[in-house]
Parts: structure tokens; C-alpha cells; sequence
């Protein structure tokens, strides 16, 4: 039926006059379970199909979708496409050009052990209930959330050239986090990593996690943190753990390297970029061992596929080679402007969504220390660990970023804790300040489960391979 | 689109007399036109209804409560969906907090519908003709221009086996502007009901002349400075109110600075901002995703802390009325605010700036988020049109600031606000007005 309703889309759109179609089928599952000092908050499960049909007519592009999943109702909205296309037209400079990719046939799936739906919620209920009731003995606690996500995607990809690609992508995530409150002041503690840990992978990674192992110390450290004094507002050397190193990469070198910003698309939401196109290949983004990925291909990240949403296999490309800005994220429309193939970076949140250049998994590659060598090598600094939230401007220059908890370093040891570290300076100036990275046995692929770009917004789940690094004169505070 | 006795059909034929059964049904055809270079490079108009259903069943312990969404708005599909959401309520640990569905003697509706009207429907063609009018314009001031269209209409029915059952619909038109020069740009932006409603040549000369009068941007040193912001610098940063302080979910958990503070004073005796959807600007639905009508809120009368809005589950917890806020449920997020209303002032935007010795104006800012939400401390970088002003007049652009402020704090040195006011965005509708602010704090630089 699914193959059917395609093969509908796609003779439709041809007949009314498109010159390229591309069809994106997709049945999703999406199953969350919260909890709130042992209150489940919510336990839901959404089913979600449709399809999302892109043309080329008239030498410009048209995009319409339905949840409809019937002949009648996907010839219709395959019409529309077009229909919407010759609207495009009427404010055109030149016909879309895309690269010359063939004929791409395939399937992937994510490797997984074992398929989170197959787990009862009794299990999963019962997981967060021992974190919840762990957490919450801490004297101090007032208030523990958890929470367990879990997706199953099903996407058949066609095109007009006669790709024709099927994917399975499985997603499983959770996080534990305490709140201790004392008079006005809060101390918030989550782990794993960026409040939560995702990867594309089956329930295996929810046990790998060890929830419960981390519930006791994070009740502790929520408490610590009510009365651990602000972070000072020094310039010092800071030690981001893997997580906060994944946020700088996100913030900094990833949206960045969209080639559609730098072409001027995103303007109207997300902004530009300073990566402009005459800097690549010579402009000095980082230090001379900085370097960094765009990488589909590795196994577990949540940018892992196996195509991207144009058809373009999964590929693996240097955006930062030797601290040098190398190359972008490309789709098939911005490519030829560089005069390159589509490194498959184009991704759709949903059916109903248009694909636009995503991260994929943009990672830093492993350095050579240990992270207890590192501390020990510092002689002032800091220690941040848990990313929150960060800011940037729209030129993706001035970032903000901020975590949950420090450790002030003196001589070479973790010291005082502190709340609420937070630091701020210019994108390319602190990865030329990047002056170590841990080694592989600190390297973990980090999940971003809400990278927000497109108008309207689009939420993507977007992959970072990332150690704890050092970086040199840093500004902390205001 | 799914009018109204379609969509009370299916609600009514899914609910059963047991179990607590809630159902919600939105329909949604949304147009996109995107434009860049001068451009349309994307277009889009989808179809995506949503159905979701929350059974509670009854237990021993206490209730047991299942969520369940999905896009089949068939009469098998709603019915399907309930099954699923029971299956999932059986396995649920039991919620001794939860007590009931609001009940229809609990939401007598007071005032009329805004979105109970047939919603236009706007075409590609109609989108791609304004966009040409914005970029004749741009090009003729020889600048460039990116910016988006989108229409959207939409309906909303909700029911339960209490006898809730409401529905409305509507539709609205959004669109940004941005002109860009060589090294400045400029902003301007519209939401109305009427595509109509909107012109879209003025707003594009808005942002034309913000992109020209900011030519060659000079550099300002972080520090504090009197600042205007215009409403959509307002209205950015006063939602962050709505996320931090003015829900009960916070209230109740003694989060909030208003959870310590009603009764008391918490920002300057200028200010005042209500929660109100029968705004004549504002474009919402008159009742919320339980089906309860919203009610008025006054968060923050004349400075003194006022209250916070409530869903069902809230209300029954702290023993308050309900004030209709609730998001679709099951849901972690608490009741939230959706109307932001700011009490405007008895001067104008060009009086207030007259009255500026040495100051900034700032038209908008960009990716505000939330440093530390005890102090409501948030920062953010100004972005498409950021002025120097001097001895009451607009002397030229400076480079974007990055801003670090407690909000409350200030809120307490807001010097004038303006009689006119602009509705800023979609979901969070904020009706503001603009304010001439002393001692605003700007903590970093950009290079352009």
C-alpha cells in the first residue's frame, strides 16, 4: 500500500508538469513516560504518518503534505505541489539546479538489541520509579523528575530518478534530575549529559546508562549546589566535560557550516553565518589539532542514517581540518555552488516538513590526554560539567553558553564547587584557545534531541562526538 | 479543515459513559512562502489534523491516566486511538493527585468566540503576489531582502463525557521582513486574522529604512545605557515571564519569584500585564485545551504580583479557580499562559524618544535564553536595526550588543511606555507596547 501510494505521487506530480519529485513516506511511533516525585506527570504515545511531497516545476520548487494516506487524497495534495511550484516561478532568478546525483537504491536500519516498544511500561515505569525514590532520599531534594523517550521511524524515500530507499531509525533517551530549594536559591542536577542522553539505538542504551547508579550523587550535588557560592566572573581556563564540548561544536562550528545560511536562506528565522564561502580553505576557525567532522556513518549518533532526505548516502567529510575551516554541510541545490556533490546533509523533521540542511553527527576528533592529566596540567581554571542553555548571535559569532555545575581548579585539583558557571566570547576565538582534548576513552557521541532551525520551525535530533577539552582565557560571568 | 459538526460527530461517537475520557481534534492547513535573494526558494501548504485522547481510569489507589495521539481524524481512528490510550492507562502507576476532567458547570463561557468564524483560505498564488509587492520595494531601494509568509487556518474541537464540548476556528497571517544593505539590515514583522489586514509594502519600507539608517554600524562598549526597545524587543523578553512566573506548575513548586511574592511589590508601579484572549489584537482560542474558557488574569497589577494561571489539575491541587490554561494533555508542562497583555502608556514612541540624552533604540532581539531562572536573569543579542540615539534623535547604527538582565529588576526602571502597541507571535501571542528603560545592561559585542 505504502509503495503504491508513492508510485501515486510521484505519476501525478509528473503528469502535472513537474520536472523532479521526491516523495518522503513516513509511519512514526513516539512513545514518553515524565515523572514527578513519583507522579507520572504524563505517559503517552503518538502515532504519526504521512507524506510529504517535493517538486520541481517550472524551474522552482513546491512542497505539499497530507496525513491522508489514501490515492485519492495523495494525488490531490502531489497536484498541489505542483501548484504550488508554478507559484514560486512567478518571483524567480533562474532555474533550481541540482547536482548530479544518480540513482540511489537502499535500505538501512538502526542496530538495535533490543526494540524499546517491545519493553513493558511496567519496566520502564519501574526504572524511574527506583531513580525517583533514590533521588528523592536525599535530605535536601524537593523536587526529582525523569523522564524515558523512545521512536520508531519507518521512511520510504522515492524520487523521480528512481531512488528508492527504505529506512528503519530507532531512538531511545532518558534523564534523572534533582531540584534542592534553600530560601531563594535552587541547585538543579541532571544526568547524563545535557539534561538527558539520547542515541539512535534500542533500550540497550537506557540500561547501559546505569540510572540508578547517578541518582544518589545527583540528589547530593543538586543540594550542594543551594549553597555553593556564584560563579566568580574571572578569564581563566575552563575543562568542558564531553557534553559542554558538544554544545560549543553545535553552536559554533555546526550551524555555522550550513551552507544554506551562508547562501542567505535562513535569514528570515535563524540568521547567517560568518563562515562565508571565500573564507573556506583559508581561514584559521581553530587551533592546528582541532578537528572536526560531519559524520553520518558512525554507528549511534542521532545524526546517524543511512540517507539522508534527498537520497544521498551517509558520508563523512572534514568541516574543520588541522583548525582550518575545510568545508560546509551541502544539499543538492547548494553544492554546485561550491562546486561540489551533496555531502547529504539535507534533513525533514517530519512528513509534513521540507527538507533543509541539518547537522548530521558533527564531531571533534579524540586528542591524546586523560582527562585526570588534564585537571592536573591546570594550574587556575574551571571544571563545567552539563550543558545549559546557550545564545548566539545570528552571524553565529558572540555565543553564550552556560551549565549546570563547576569546580574551581587551584594547582592542578578540583576544588570549590560552584552554581551556575556560564562563559561568553567569539566562536573562532575560543577554538584557536583550544589547547587539549581528551583521548578516546572520554569520547562519547552526544545526542541533541531539539536542534531548532527552518520557518516555521523545524526540531531536529542532531549527533556530536565529543571528549572533555581545554580552552585557554575564557570569560566567565558578565 | 474540519468544521464544526464533523468534528462534534467524532467526539461525540468515541466517548464511552466509563472511565474519564477526554478528546481533542485539530485540523490545521498551513501555507509557507519563504523568500531569500529576492527570491521564493521554499513553498509549501500541508495538512496535518492531530487527535489525542487522555483516559482516566478508576483505581483502587488512585487514578490511572493514559495519553494517546495520532493523525487519524477517521471515526475508527479516534476510536482507535481511545483504545490505545486505555491500554496505556492500565499499566499506569496510580495518580492520587489527579481528582477529575473539568465538569461544563465548572466552565460557563463568558464573552464571544474569536475564532468562531468560517477561516479564510489563502492561496499560493495570493502569498507569492505579496511577496512580489515586498521585494519591488526592497529593490527599489536597491537592498536586499529574506522574510516568510504564512497563512494558516485551523480548528479546534474539545470534548469529554463530563459534557464538555467545545469547538472554534480560525485563521491568521504572519509574516517577517528583513531588508539587508552591505553591512546592516532591518526588521518588520505583522500577525493579523486577514491576510488582508496586512500591508506588506509598508512593513517592507519599515524595514528598508531601519537597513539604511544603520549603514556602516558603528561600536558601542557594553555597559548599562537608557534604551527604547520597540514592542518586539518587548515582548521577546516579557514571555520569559510567562515560561518562568506566571504558571501554577511553578507557582505550586515555590520555583517562581511570584510564588514569594503575591501581594508584593516586584516591578515598578508603571506596569501592569493581564493574560486576556479576548484582546481585540489577539487571535486565540476562547477556551483552552481541557475545553475550560480562559479567563482574564492580572499577573502583575500597578508592580504588585497579582497571580497565575491554572489547568484543571492545578486548580484542584492548590484549591483555586480554574482559569482555563490548560496545553493538550497528558502534559509535564503545568498550565501556560498564552496571552501576554502589557498595559500601554499615554505616550507616543516619538515623544519617547525625544526625551532619550544619549541612549539605544533596538528594534528586536534574537536567541534570548534563560541564565538563571531564580533571578529571572536571561541574554540575548539585539539584532536588524540597533541605533545610536542622541540629545532625542536617531544618530546612526552601532554593531549588535549582547544584553544579560534580571527581568524584574528591570522592570523596575522603565521610564515611559508607549500608547501604541503591536501584537508579536504565535503560539505566546504578546500584545506590547514600547519602553524607554534606564540602566539596561549589555554584557558583551559583536563584530557587525
Amino acid at each position: 500500500m505504502d509503495k503504491e501510494l508513492v508510485q501515486v505521487a510521484l505519476n501525478t506530480a509528473k503528469l502535472k508538469g513537474a520536472t523532479y519529485v521526491d516523495v518522503r513516506l513516513i509511519r512514526k511511533q513516539d512513545e514518553s513516560i515524565q515523572m514527578k516525585n513519583g507522579r507520572v506527570e504524563a505517559m503517552k504515545r503518538d502515532d504519526d504518518s504521512g507524506i510529504g511531497i517535493r517538486v520541481i516545476a517550472n524551474g522552482c520548487w513546491g512542497f505539499a503534505a497530507t496525513a491522508k494516506l489514501n490515492k485519492e487524497d495523495v494525488a490531490k495534495t502531489a497536484a498541489l505541489a505542483v501548484r504550488v511550484a508554478k507559484a514560486s516561478s512567478t518571483l524567480k532568478a533562474k532555474d533550481v539546479l541540482l547536482d548530479s546525483k544518480s540513482k540511489v537504491v537502499g535500505a538501512y536500519q538502526t542496530k538495535v538489541e533490543i526494540d524499546p516498544f517491545t519493553v513493558s511500561l511496567d519496566q520502564k515505569l519501574a526504572l524511574l520509579l527506583e531513580a525517583d525514590k533514590i533521588m528523592r532520599k536525599v535530605k535536601g531534594v524537593a523536587l526529582v523528575e525523569s523522564e524515558l523517550s523512545f521512536s520508531k521511524k519507518f521512511q520510504i524515500f522515492a524520487a523521480s530518478d528512481d531512488s528508492y530507499i527504505e529506512q528503519w531509525i530507532y531512538q531511545s533517551g532518558g534523564v534523572i534530575a534533582a531540584t534542592a530549594v534553600k530560601g531563594n536559591v535552587t541547585g538543579e542536577r541532571s544526568y547524563p549529559g545535557m539534561r538527558g542522553h539520547y542515541k539512535t539505538a534500542g533500550y540497550e542504551f537506557i540500561e547501559s546508562q546505569k540510572f540508578l547508579d547517578h541518582a544518589e550523587r545527583v540528589g547530593e550535588e543538586a543540594v550542594a549546589l543551594t549553597t555553593a557560592r556564584d560563579c566568580p566572573d574571572i578569564t581563566t581556563a575552563i575543562i568542558t566535560d564531553g557534553s559542554m564540548t558538544a554544545i560549543q561544536i553545535h553552536e559554533t562550528i555546526g550551524h555555522p557550516t550550513e551552507l544554506d545560511r551562508v547562501l542567505g536562506t535562513e535569514v528570515s528565522l535563524a540568521g547567517k553565518s560568518h563562515l562565508t564561502i571565500d573564507k573556506m580553505k583559508k581561514f584559521q576557525m581553530g587551533a592546528p589539532h582541532v578537528n572536526i567532522t560531519h559524520d553520518a556513518t558512525i554507528q549511534g549518533g542521532l545524526g546517524s542514517f543511512g540517507y539522508d532526505d534527498e537520497g544521498i548516502p551517509a558520508q563523512k567529510t572534514y568541516l574543520i581540518k588541522d583548525g582550518m575551516f575545510n568545508d560546509y554541510l551541502t544539499s543538492r541545490e547548494t553544492a554546485p555552488v561550491i562546486n561540489q556533490q551533496s555531502n547529504g546533509a539535507m534533513r525533514a523533521d517530519s512528513w509534513a516538513a521540507i527538507p533543509i540542511i541539518r547537522m548530521t553527527n558533527i564531531n571533534l576528533l579524540p586528542g591524546t590526554w586523560k582527562l585526570e592529566d588534564l585537571i592536573a596540567d591546570t594550574q587556575d581554571g574551571i571544571y563545567l560539567e552539563s550543558a545549559g542553555s546557550p545564545s548566539i548571535d545570528d552571524m553565529r559569532l558572540n555565543y553564550h553558553i552556560s551549565s549546570e555545575i563547576g569546580w574551581l581548579i587551584k594547582n592542578g585539583k578540583k576544588t570549590e564547587m560552584v552554581r551556575r558557571p556560564s562563559y561568553s566570547g567569539i566562536s573562532y576565538e575560543i577554538w584557536r584557545n583550544c589547547d587539549a582534548i581528551c583521548n578516546e576513552d572520554y569520547w562519547e557521541v552526544w545526542g541533541v534531541p531539539n536542534c531548532g532551525k527552518g520557518d516555521p520551525m523545524q526540531t531536529m535530533t542532531v549527533g556530536h562526538g565529543a571528549a572533555p577539552a581545554r580552552f585557554r582565557n575564557i570569560k566567565l560571568g558578565k | 479543515m474540519i468544521d464544526k459538526k464533523k468534528t462534534k460527530d467524532l467526539l461525540n461517537n468515541a466517548l464511552k459513559p466509563t472511565d474519564m475520557i477526554e478528546i481533542g481534534i485539530m485540523s490545521n492547513q498551513r501555507g509557507t512562502t519563504r523568500f531569500a535573494n529576492s527570491v521564493i526558494h521554499q513553498n509549501l501548504t500541508v495538512e496535518n489534523p492531530y487527535v489525542w485522547t487522555r483516559v482516566i481510569m478508576d483505581g483502587p489507589e488512585g487514578k490511572k491516566i493514559g495519553g494517546v495521539s495520532s493523525r487519524d481524524l477517521s471515526v475508527n481512528g479516534v476510536k482507535t486511538a481511545i483504545r490505545k490510550a486505555t491500554d496505556i492507562a492500565s499499566f499506569a502507576t496510580p495518580d492520587k493527585e489527579f481528582v477529575s476532567l473539568p465538569k461544563p458547570a465548572m466552565v460557563k463561557s463568558k464573552g464571544k468566540s474569536q475564532k468562531s468564524k468560517v477561516p479564510e483560505s489563502i492561496t499560493p498564488e495570493q502569498r507569492a503576489s505579496a511577496v512580489r509587492k515586498i521585494t519591488s520595494v526592497c529593490k527599489k531601494h536597491k537592498l536586499d531582502v529574506a522574510g516568510v509568509i504564512h497563512t494558516s487556518s485551523y480548528s479546534l474541537g474539545i470534548a469529554n463525557n463530563f459534557g464538555i464540548n467545545q469547538y472554534a476556528s480560525g485563521a491568521d497571517t504572519y509574516t517577517t521582513i528583513t531588508a539587508m544593505a552591505e553591512n546592516s539590515s532591518g526588521f518588520a514583522s505583522a500577525i493579523d486574522k486577514k491576510f488582508t489586514n496586512i500591508d506588506f509594502e509598508k512593513l517592507a519600507e519599515i524595514a528598508c529604512q531601519k537597513a539604511i539608517l544603520s549603514k556602516n554600524p558603528k561600536q558601542v562598549e557594553p555597559g548599562a545605557y537608557t534604551v527604547l526597545l520597540e514592542p518586539d524587543a518587548v515582548a521577546e523578553f516579557i514571555t520569559f515571564l510567562g515560561w518562568l512566573e506566571f504558571g501554577a506548575k511553578a507557582f505550586a513548586e515555590k520555583r517562581s519569584i511570584m510564588s514569594k511574592s503575591i501581594g508584593k511589590k516586584i516591578t515598578g508601579a508603571n506596569i501592569t500585564i493581564t493574560d486576556d484572549c479576548t484582546h481585540p489584537k489577539v487571535n486565540q482560542f476562547p477556551f483552552d485545551f481541557e475545553g475550560v474558557p480562559r479567563k482574564k488574569v492580572a499577573f502583575i497589577d500597578k508592580g504588585v504580583a497579582k497571580g497565575v494561571v491554572f489547568d484543571s489539575f492545578y486548580a484542584n491541587k492548590l484549591k483555586k479557580p480554574n482559569t482555563g490554561h490548560a496545553l493538550p494533555q497528558p502534559s509535564a508542562y503545568g498550565p501556560y499562559p498564552s496571552t501576554l497583555i502589557i498595559k500601554p502608556g499615554n505616550t507616543s514612541m516619538k515623544d519617547m524618544l525625544k526625551t532619550v540624552d544619549k541612549g539605544i533604540l533596538i528594534t528586536r532581539f534574537w536567541y534570548t535564553r534563560v541564565v538563571d531562572p531564580d533571578k529571572t536573569l536571561i541574554t540575548g543579542l539585539t539584532r536588524d536595526g540597533t541605533f545610536w540615539v542622541e540629545k532625542g534623535e536617531i544618530k546612526y547604527g552601532i554593531k549588535n550588543l549582547r544584553y544579560t538582565i534580571n527581568i524584574y529588576e528591570t522592570l523596575k526602571n522603565v521610564l515611559a511606555i508607549s500608547k501604541e502597541t503591536v501584537l508579536s507571535g504565535e503560539f505566546t501571542q504578546t500584545v506590547a507596547p514600547a519602553l524607554l528603560i534606564k540602566d539596561f545592561t549589555f554584557t558583551g559585542k559583536t563584530q557587525y
